[in-house]
């Protein structure tokens, strides 16, 4: 176990935001984080990278409290890929060796800038190296974002939202990437997405936050229409196509019958 | 992770390589100036004679007394004025996450001028002397100064409180630095229309920034506050790139967003409540100097920071000789000169975007 996240509660104010939160996550493994707008998803997540203290219940990452690590000690550890990137006038190759602050001194070393390097070609946008953040695209800041993380050489990988600005190339593209780095190193990932589909299909173990709350907790395939219906509070249906799942809300079957209905007024 | 196998691209060493040199260029730039600066005035003198007269070999005491007691200290002022300001300017761009973040922004220079206005007015430290030209004097200069210095702090201190309430949010330090500055404004002018002539003037004069009114005592505090300040600045010039990617990105780095921000802030506006108040209102530099210098560099303030300082003292030193030299043998504030170039400056710059 990489993570554990041992009943942690967490209240903004006094308002109760999480409430014993339990779970963990193994090595190579991705744990989605679903549930509606406001679940507590994203506090979740910074429950986990100590930038939010919870107000009972631990975080540990291999084994050790993240609120006995400073900051930069946790940075080392846990790589966060926020919901928004800010652009600017700064290239890739600088956005992405910022990255390398947890483990740097006063200088920047010749290892810090191979790392940079190495981390660009892995994900594949050499050709992005020399651009300005400012003069790219949504995916293409998203996966600077992500490079950014991997530089830091976590061993847990959060993201928030990785694809929510996305089209659906750049979304299958991403996920894709981020699937394969945590597998080949061993890493562990916590994803938050709202694109069900997506997650069925990206991730290993899902979790289904409700009411501040563990409503459910599943692995893949064995997720069920009930779970997704108890959560999102949506009647849906889930099938297969091409023997891929797929989530799609009850209300849409409907609309078929409607549109007949309409055609055979149109046509009388 | 495996990363072992990086090549670093040749093409951002080039890169790196052209920014190092651009700041370089700024120092050379600069130290070219100061040589002018010294030489030009009333009194033409050699480049020579002024190596020589700063590197104390024997030359007339004519020479060594323009030389020593009246253009260095005061190219030395523009320097360093230039420096606090550029720098600060680039600072709190950066933890305000706002282009237009500069010591106005924060109304650190208005409360500056209210101060001394509170001075002249109720100190009685500003009066009139008619014998060498009009000359205004403020005739008690340290009651002005720390007057000004300790409204200036007295801004900052409730622009940084306000925000701390809302969690060091750069939204509330800005809106409240807006507020104050207005505030401090209505307060000059209520003390101005209530002031008699010759506190009127002297209100106004003071206002005037100018770098001919330091003297090595007030150098070395103005130094003493500036280069630390500037040793801050770059210690924090990772932090800074971080928050410029976004707080929680920076929080995710490890970064304490909050505290690097109020203490960004806080020494920002000390060095710029100290240039200000010795030697009056200087506008300008500290906005359009590090945007500038960005279209060079970038945003990383890895060089923007002493690309800013160093371009900021060339900048102010050149304007500052350009003001003594222009309408000689009247010597212009410099705070004139820098407003009237530095506005249309902001224009272009706004006007070209930045270089792709």
């Amino acid at each position: 176990m990489i993570l554990t996240v041992n009943n942690v509660s967490f209240s903004y104010a006094s308002t109760p935001v999480l409430e014993n939160v339990d779970f963990h996550v193994d090595p190579g493994e991705i744990l989605a984080i679903m549930g509606p707008n406001g679940a507590g998803k994203t506090t979740l997540l910074k429950c986990v990278n100590a930038i939010h203290r919870p107000s009972s219940g631990a975080v540990m990452v291999d084994g050790t409290d993240v609120l006995r690590l400073t900051a930069e000690q946790t940075a080392r550890r846990v790589g966060y890929v926020a919901q928004k990137t800010e652009t600017g006038n700064m290239t890739a190759f600088d956005a992405v060796l910022l990255g390398r602050k947890p483990h740097m001194r006063w200088r920047v070393s010749e290892n810090d800038l191979r790392i940079v390097e190495a981390a660009i070609r892995h994900l594949g946008m050499e050709h992005l190296t020399m651009r300005t953040l400012d003069h790219m695209s949504g995916g293409e800041v998203q996966k600077v974002a992500i490079a950014r993380a991997l530089v830091q050489e976590p061993r847990i990988l959060i993201l928030d939202e990785p694809t929510s600005a996305l089209d659906m190339k750049n979304r299958t593209e991403i996920l894709g990437m981020i699937g394969h780095v945590v597998r080949e190193h061993g890493m562990a990932a916590v994803v938050t997405l709202h694109d069900v589909n997506q997650a069925l299909r990206f991730a290993d173990r899902f979790i289904f936050l409700r009411d501040r709350t563990i409503f459910a907790a599943a692995k893949r395939g064995e997720v069920t229409a009930e779970m997704i219906e108890g959560v999102y509070g949506l009647p849906v249906v889930l099938g297969e196509v091409n023997g891929l799942p797929v989530v799609v809300p009850a209300d849409e079957t409907i609309r078929p019958h409607k549109h007949d209905h309409t055609e055979t007024m149109l046509d009388q | 992770m495996h990363f072992a196998d990086g090549q670093v691209p040749e093409e951002y060493r080039r890169h790196t390589a052209r920014r190092t040199w651009m700041v370089a260029a700024a120092g050379v730039g600069l130290v070219a100036v100061l040589g002018y600066a010294l030489s030009m005035g009333a009194a033409q003198l050699s480049l020579s004679a002024v190596f020589r007269a700063l590197a104390g070999l024997g030359v007339e005491p004519r020479v060594n007394t323009i030389v020593w007691n009246i253009r260095l200290p005061q190219a030395l002022a523009a320097i360093l004025a230039g420096m606090a300001l550029s720098s600060s300017g680039a600072v709190m761009q950066s933890v305000l996450r706002n282009p237009l973040g500069s010591p106005f922004t924060l109304g650190v220079t208005h409360a500056a001028a209210f101060g001394a206005a509170i001075s002249v007015m109720l100190l009685g430290s500003g009066t009139m002397h008619s014998t060498g030209g009009d000359a205004v004097v403020i005739s008690n200069p340290y009651a002005t100064t720390t007057a000004a210095f300790a409204m200036s702090m007295v801004a900052t201190f409730v622009v940084l409180g306000v925000s701390r309430l809302r969690s060091a949010s750069p939204e509330a330090m800005v809106l409240t630095g807006v507020a104050l500055g207005s505030l401090f404004t209505a307060g000059t002018m209520f003390l101005q229309y209530f002031a008699d002539d010759v506190q009127l003037a002297a209100m106004v004069f003071w206002t005037f920034g100018d770098t001919a009114r330091a003297d090595w005592a007030e150098l070395a505090v103005i130094a003493g506050v500036t280069l630390p300040a500037l040793g801050f600045f770059l210690y924090n010039r990772w932090n800074y790139n971080a928050i410029d990617a976004g707080d929680e990105t920076a929080k995710g780095l490890g970064v304490r967003v909050e505290r690097v921000r109020l203490f960004g802030m806080l020494v920002a506006a000390l060095v710029t409540s100290v240039v200000t108040a010795f030697l009056g209102v200087i506008g300008f530099v500290g906005l359009v100097c590090p945007h500038m210098v960005r279209r060079f560099t970038g945003d990383d303030h890895r060089f923007l920071l002493p690309g800013s300082a160093l371009f900021g003292g060339l900048l102010l030193l050149t304007a500052d000789t350009a003001a003594r030299l222009m309408l000689a043998p009247h010597a212009l504030p410099v705070s004139v000169l820098t407003a009237f170039i530095g506005a249309p400056m902001f224009l272009w710059l706004v006007m070209r975007g930045r270089r792709s």
